[in-house]
């Protein structure tokens, strides 16, 4: 039985239909990541979990409870926002302490309670500054631990390294990761970021303008998307029309959408002949993008404009300059066909 | 780590530097102008009998100490701003509170309360003696109200202002409403309050001595007017110089609960780089 279920969820903003007919279930002890576009719903899903938002239609159960109309204080669910929202008046300890104080803890277990979370973080000895001492990523462990302290039911993050410069955000994804495998709390992650929702879902579900377009393990998700749309998002595929793969290739395409992964596609500087197995399409290097381990390559082929990685390898890597003819061999085990 | 400490002993030891001189710069200052003023009257270039003179008005403080009347005036004075400043505080957080709480309410009677602390206080002191008697209740009412505005201005923007997230973080801990208001609003409101605060309380004693000018018996206001009256220049400078005092204390006591109560909050400063400029 799912641990969190939504149930047939509509949600208006006025007119705007943000949420349409929305069904999901999460398994307990999942970390689970709603990814798409700003404005795709996932932040508001995770709203109307936590209560801050009422759902126009449908049911919320979290773990058998319908908790649909309970007010966010008895849903006993943590959450983090994008911005921390850390008490500015409280210590470290006071804002990690305040859901127990509420809940009438004792001192002395609240102080231990404190101590262990702030252990978890790596922040022990920061008990008496306030938030306005603390750099981003500290106030977001913060955060985390003021949420953890109180052991919820489901643990939402909405967006939380998003103001958190990207070496950082780096260590406290591995860091989250960790946290989650050592305490299995279930997690909804929310995130515009593929690479981190990559990086830190058992499950992504991907949105789009208030649906769910796929649900799926990030590898599978990545390999095998469902639709044009999860191609672009998630593996930031080139997508062609069949017009436009007729084009590129000279043969016609036997759907009315084709996706190639960028890096699947060979270049070469010396021309290439198609064979029975992948087609060949001659172009010119546009733009030339340094991605660190990879190169980004923007090739002009007519009218159509295809993007190419390459791993960048300063031993054996050729450099294609801006304006060089170059040949893409494309393999036709690996397009993606999709039909509407 | 080391670094950072002695950095921070450094910058202490420079900001209580800086203090020290703005002191000493500032009774000089004073100093100086005391001497110019007392030198242009002595020399006859000012008449004592509009201005008085520093060595006149210090023989009356002495005067007006030790007959008693200093005492008498002045608890009668703040007597009346400090209640006026209490309720006003109390009402003024309260409808704060309750305008950002129901928010209907507030976008119904703030344009009102607007429209009335538009009118000046002042024209309407004789009215609130009319209502309230010559004694001290019209004084009360008319510091209470003044004090009430700034108050009021300063906790409903502090509310409206307040990030919802710090609110939707403390329901998400389990605080109910009075709990969220107590322990998270009310606090993070602190420095609107406490500058409303600043302002009540020079506003309270504003509105004492306007309403002991319109009528009383006794106070400082109406000793303003009373020594006015007689040309008596040197007893209305001698209140003035009382109620400078007691404005820098206030002040400092205001200060120093500041400090207590905002200990959370980062010092800014507008002068970037001063540190590194001084050093």
């Amino acid at each position: 039985m799912a641990y969190i279920t939504f149930e047939h969820i509509d949600q208006y903003y006025g007119s705007q239909h943000v949420l349409k007919d929305l069904n999901l279930s999460v398994e307990k002890g999942a970390f689970v990541t709603l990814l798409g576009p700003s404005g795709c719903g996932k932040s508001t899903l995770l709203r109307c979990l936590a209560g801050l938002e009422p759902v126009s239609h449908g049911r919320i159960l979290l773990d058998g409870e319908d908790i649909t109309h309970k007010a966010p204080r008895v849903r006993h669910v943590g959450m983090i926002f994008q911005q921390y929202s850390l008490f500015p008046t409280m210590t470290v300890a006071g804002n990690i302490a305040f859901g127990l104080k509420i809940q009438g803890v004792c001192r002395s277990e609240i102080a231990e309670r404190v101590r262990e979370v702030l252990e978890i973080v790596d922040l022990k000895g920061s008990e008496k500054k306030y938030p306005s001492q603390l750099s981003g990523g500290e106030q977001q462990r913060v955060a985390l631990c003021r949420s953890l302290v109180t052991k919820p039911k489901v643990l939402l993050m909405d967006e939380p390294f998003s103001a958190i410069d990207a070496k950082l955000r780096k260590e406290l994804q591995t860091r989250i990761k960790e946290i989650h495998e050592q305490l299995g709390m279930t997690t909804l992650f929310v995130t515009h970021d593929q690479d981190e929702a990559m990086t830190m879902s058992d499950t992504i579900h991907l949105m789009r303008n208030g649906i769910i377009e796929q649900s799926a393990s990030p590898m599978e998700l990545y390999a095998q998307p469902k639709t044009p749309f999860a191609a672009s998002f998630m593996g930031n595929y080139n997508i062609l029309s069949a017009q436009e793969y007729l084009q590129l290739t000279g043969e016609p395409a036997e759907s009315d959408s084709v996706c190639i992964r960028p890096e699947l596609i060979t270049m070469s500087g010396v021309p290439l002949s198609p064979d029975a197995d992948s087609s060949v399409a001659k172009g010119i290097v546009a733009q030339r993008i340094p991605q660190g381990n990879t190169i980004l390559y923007w090739i002009q082929i007519g009218d159509l404009r295809l993007k190419c990685y390459l791993l960048f390898d300063r031993h054996t890597q050729v450099l294609f300059e801006t304006g060089e003819e170059v040949w893409l061999r494309i393999y036709r085990q690996d397009l993606l066909t999709y039909s509407y | 780590m080391r670094q950072k400490i002695t950095g921070g002993k450094l910058s202490l030891s420079r900001t209580q530097k800086r203090r020290t001189q703005a002191l000493v710069v500032r009774l000089l200052l004073i100093a100086g102008l005391l001497i110019l003023w007392e030198f242009m009257v002595r020399s006859g270039r000012l008449s004592s009998f509009y201005t008085s003179y520093p060595s006149e008005i210090a023989a009356d403080l002495w005067e007006f100490y030790t007959s008693g009347d200093l005492y008498k005036h002045a608890s009668i004075t703040l007597r009346e701003a400090f209640t006026g400043l209490f309720y006003g505080t109390i009402i003024g957080v309260a409808v704060g509170v309750v305008f950002g709480q129901f928010t209907f309410l507030g976008h119904v009677l703030k344009p009102i309360i607007t429209a009335i602390y538009g009118i000046p206080q002042l024209t309407l002191a004789p009215v609130y003696i009319l209502w309230f008697g010559i004694g001290l209740q019209s004084k009360i009412f008319l510091a209470g109200l003044m004090a009430f505005f700034n108050i009021f201005f300063a906790t409903y923007g502090a509310i409206q202002d307040m990030e919802p997230k710090l609110i939707e973080s403390a329901h998400l801990l389990g605080a109910n409403r009075l709990q969220t208001l107590l322990r998270v609003v009310l606090p993070t409101c602190t420095p609107w309050i406490m500058s409303g605060f600043r302002s009540a309380l020079g506003s309270s004693l504003i509105g004492a001595i306007v309403g002991e000018y319109m009528g009383a018996a006794a106070g400082f206001g109406w000793m303003v007017a009373y020594a006015t009256s007689y040309f008596r220049m040197k007893r209305v400078m001698s209140c003035i110089v009382i109620l400078l005092l007691v404005g820098l204390i206030l002040n400092f006591v205001l200060d120093k609960i500041e400090s207590l109560l905002l200990k959370w909050r980062p010092a800014t400063t507008l002068n970037v780089g001063a540190d590194r400029e001084s050093a």
